[in-house]
């Protein structure tokens, strides 16, 4: 017997939808954090680790660095002269967790933790603390050195074609004397061709 | 007499051998540690030291020289493309303690392009004291 034709229609209809939701399912798996990510060419997670192993690696060379004086260094701001949104602090914070990990740097705390600092100290001067064993006010170690630096970006299009170009400085300043004690670049170039 | 002159000649012959093969100075060779593997030559060196993430191709290290700087250890790897074309490869260095144990995160993988026929010399620092021996890996990017 034959089947009714609507019955037929509404089975290949179910079968279509199926397949269609299938196609659209969404597929979520864990990457590699510190794999080479060529998405876009925008800023990305490849050009920041190796932004900040090269200039980590590169001011571990630096003779105040490398003199075992364990100097102590504040990290100021790096400024995007960029034309896209880049975090450059999470680049600092990178930096500063790779030189701090080497064993040869100290932090003092920098201008954007200040507030918090300052907060803290405050807070602990208050008759809830036991005096004996609060931090005091006025013992904080200022920094030696200090940390500053930019990135910048020239980016070339055409019909087929965009190329993205990268440098990223950065230097290592002397606070008492205004000596720049070490500087260092890196340049990455990306292109993309559709 | 006879005897003196062949001595002399033994350690003369020995002497020039020594300043012809790598240099080998207290278990490191071209100033790299040996570690635990039977090192002694340049390409025992880069067997010992080198790890590839599949097959790379027209790639070859051709040399690596280490030195001591502070403490720390500067390591220049120089990568040889064999190809007339243009090769992508990406490489991290993988830190170890004296002890053979891990003494440093994992790296970035660093993508690298080199120009066919020419050779590129990659250069790192240990990220601490306690980075005392490595291993280079490589990786294809072409594929």
């Amino acid at each position: 017997m034959k089947r009714p034709l609507p019955l037929r229609a509404a089975g290949a209809l179910l079968l279509c939808a199926a397949a269609a939701l299938c196609g659209c399912a969404e597929k979520t798996r864990y990457g590699d954090a510190r794999g080479v990510e060529t998405v876009t060419n925008q800023f990305g997670s490849t050009d920041l680790q190796m932004i900040a192993e090269s200039m980590t690696r590169s001011m571990l060379n630096a003779p105040v660095v490398a003199s075992n004086n364990m100097p102590i260094i504040t990290v100021q701001e790096v400024k995007n002269k960029t034309s896209e949104y880049i975090d450059t602090r999470s680049i600092t914070d990178s930096i500063r967790v790779e030189l701090q990990k080497s064993g040869r740097v100290r932090f003092a705390v920098d201008a954007a933790a200040m507030d918090q600092q300052i907060e803290e100290l405050k807070r602990q001067q208050s008759d809830y603390y036991d005096s004996k064993k609060s931090s005091e006010i006025g013992k904080m170690v200022g920094a030696a050195y200090r940390i500053e630096g930019n990135i910048t970006s020239i980016v070339k299009e055409a019909k087929d074609m965009k190329d993205v170009y990268y440098k990223f400085s950065l230097q290592l300043w002397n606070v008492q004397n205004g000596l720049l004690e070490w500087a260092d670049e890196k340049e990455i170039r990306k292109t993309t061709s559709r | 007499m006879n005897l003196k002159l062949t001595v002399l000649a033994l350690s003369a012959l020995l002497a020039a051998a020594g300043c012809a093969s790598t240099k080998k100075d207290d278990g490191l060779v071209n100033g790299c540690p040996a570690g635990s593997s039977k090192v002694k030559s340049l390409d025992d060196l880069i067997e010992a030291k080198l790890e590839k993430a599949g097959s790379i191709p027209h790639i070859d290290v051709v040399d690596m020289r280490c030195s001591n700087r502070s403490g720390l250890l500067r390591i220049d790897a120089d990568l040889k493309n064999t190809s007339r074309d243009v090769r992508r490869v990406a490489y991290r260095f993988r830190w170890l303690d004296r002890e053979g144990m891990r003494a440093a995160d994992d790296e970035a993988w660093k993508p690298l392009l080199i120009y066919g026929n020419t050779l590129y010399t990659i250069t790192t620092t240990s990220p601490s004291q306690d980075a005392a021996d490595f291993r280079l890996v490589l990786m294809d990017q072409d594929k």
